[in-house]
């Protein structure tokens, strides 16, 4: 032991002169160059863009708070943060709760656990825009086969038109954006669920414990950290997402399902008006540095950073 | 009995959650396979009455699909093996070295990780475009390590910091160089993690739709997200190609994701896609 401690003792001092010291900022160059030219820079010219009225081709000249002024006063603009909060926390509640479901069921021995397992990631390793088409089609009102379901089990007699109804065209975008998230909460509370020591439950069944009496007491607070890391996660990614809605609505029907990226998206790209489509972002940076930040704590806390 | 029932309700639940799982993926098989007459025909029919690769075929002979496939394929294999190169040394360091920064260094990764595309589409448009790189697929090359670096740096810290701290000291005392125990030691080591989370980054490349929607317009630098979803246009859409072409886009994904099943280790490289 003695010597052990006396190597790592000289070990420690080998790494602190001279030219050593320098090795690890070495190691670190290649990626802050990169991250420093291509993502900071951009990010902060853009930001300074923001209080421009740069547009597609044309040159900028400083306007400074007027398009956050021309932002907060636009309807559109304000529809489309509602129609953000609506979808995500709804998309969120919906993933968070079928992948602690997921998660559960798959916890249990049962023949086959791992090809099933296997098989219900499947949705989450597909390429979004294609399990986006994917949905639009199932959804379709000529030809699209849930449409045919519902009439078939008698719910509807005609033919919906999804993508063209306000509340059923978010509910669309839900449905796709949960079938293809869910897997990814599910697999991150079964990596936990699979921690827990199997004593609890034996210690339970004798105290003769029911199944959910077991789920509330034992498995969901042990779950609740991996539960919060996970949903702050996809918070940030449902809030930021475009394709699924941009393919499926593209924001219609009269901007029912317009969330904040694909009105940013319209105004930067479509009516050319860069300036203005950056401050949508801008605005919303401090939700996702207070996401960033609640997670960076927990998780740097998790690994003793 | 209450076992019994608990037991049924969990096999049906199972049942359920396949049945949603998978019936979209089998009814894009089973559309891809149908002729444009049988897709908008009045009943869907659940096996393609006349089975064909008309779709397929059109898409690969009459379309630029193939060129978008390799597009993508070009732009996911230089990132993915660019940003391994990169991020390896950064995770290292940051598993294994003591020094000044090192908290701040991984917490600005996993900002950059954690940072959405959304704040960042138009500024890296504009900056593409400065360089010269729009309508190339170089530049989509020069984005997309914007999202992988931070990914793989920071999933690959932890794969790193689960190696034994013994082997690098018995090297030592063997007076290894510490690039040699980088590289020659520890690297192979951290070959699972590597693989993991290379196809991740791979798969985050290959499906990826805004940055490329807003740099590329020009035909023969689109990828495959650009070009199936560019199907869609007119009055009636033609799904029998687009399930095809939605098909051929799954297939490199699949693959590669049950070969490498061995390596895909639970939770932790979950946040590779993002959903």
């Amino acid at each position: 032991m003695a010597r052990i401690r006396k190597f790592r003792q000289n070990n420690m001092e080998r790494q602190l002169p001279g030219s050593k010291k320098s090795f690890p900022y070495m190691l670190n160059i290649p990626m802050f160059l990169y991250l420093a030219c291509v993502l900071f820079m951009p990010m902060i010219w853009g930001i300074s863009l923001s209080f421009t009225d740069k547009a597609i081709g044309g040159e900028a000249s400083f306007i400074g708070l007027g398009n956050y002024i021309k932002l907060i006063n636009d309807k559109e603009y304000l529809l489309s943060l509602w129609k953000t909060l609506q979808f995500a926390s709804i998309s969120l509640l919906f993933k968070l709760l079928l992948g602690v479901l997921m998660a559960v069921v798959l916890n249990v021995e049962f023949k086959g656990r791992n090809i099933a397992r296997a098989l219900l990631l499947i949705p989450w390793t597909l390429p979004n825009v294609v399990a986006v088409l994917n949905w639009k089609w199932l959804f379709a009102s000529t030809g699209g086969i849930i449409n045919h379901i519902l009439k078939l089990v008698g719910i509807i007699d005609k033919d919906i038109v999804w993508f063209g109804t306000a509340g059923l065209a978010l509910a669309t975008i839900i449905v796709a954006n949960v079938w293809r998230g869910t897997p990814f909460f599910g697999i991150s509370i079964l990596a936990k669920l699979q921690t827990i020591s199997k004593d609890y439950y034996e210690a339970a069944d004798i105290d003769g414990a029911k199944v959910w009496q077991k789920f509330f007491y034992i498995t969901l607070p042990s779950i609740m950290d991996t539960i919060f890391l996970t949903t702050l996660m996809s918070s940030i990614w449902t809030i930021n997402e475009f394709e699924t809605v941009w393919l499926l609505t593209g924001g219609g029907p009269n901007g029912q399902t317009q969330v904040m990226n694909v009105y940013s998206y319209k105004t930067a790209m479509a009516s050319m008006q860069i300036g203005r489509g950056i401050a949508v972002s801008v605005l919303a940076m401090p939700v996702f540095l207070l996401i960033i930040s609640l997670i960076t704590k927990k998780s740097l806390a998790d690994e003793k950073m | 009995m209450q076992n019994k029932l608990v037991t049924i309700l969990h096999r049906i639940t199972v049942a359920l959650f396949l049945i949603i799982a998978l019936f979209p993926i089998y009814w894009m098989l089973n559309t891809s396979l149908k002729t444009q007459g049988e897709v908008y025909s009045k009943i869907p029919t659940f096996l393609p009455k006349n089975p064909t690769l008309n779709n397929f075929k059109y898409l690969i002979f009459e379309t630029p699909f193939m060129n978008a496939l390799k597009n993508s394929f070009l732009v996911a294999l230089v990132v993915t093996v660019l940003s391994i190169i990169i991020a390896y040394p950064t995770a290292y360091s940051i598993s294994r070295l003591k020094f000044k920064g090192r908290n701040t260094f991984a917490k600005v990764i996993l900002f950059c990780y954690l940072l959405p595309s959304s704040v960042l589409y138009i500024p890296l448009y504009i900056f593409v475009s400065r360089v010269g790189l729009s309508d190339n697929i170089m530049g989509l090359m020069l984005i997309y390590p914007t999202f992988t670096l931070p990914y793989v740096a920071w999933i690959l810290i932890p794969h790193i910091s689960s190696i034994p701290y013994d082997i690098e000291e018995a090297a030592l005392v063997d007076g290894c160089s510490k690039f040699k125990i980088m590289y020659q030691i520890i690297f192979p080591l951290t070959i699972p993690g590597v693989i993991s989370t290379a196809i991740f980054a791979f798969a985050m490349c290959w499906g990826e739709y805004l940055y490329a929607l807003v740099n590329i317009t020009d035909t023969q630098a689109k990828t495959f997200p650009l070009i199936i979803a560019g199907l869609i246009y007119g009055d009636l859409y033609p799904w029998g190609q687009i399930m095809a072409g939605s098909i051929i886009g799954c297939i490199p994904i699949l693959i590669i994701y049950i070969a490498s099943s061995r390596f895909l280790t639970g939770g932790a490289t979950a946040g590779g896609v993002k959903g």
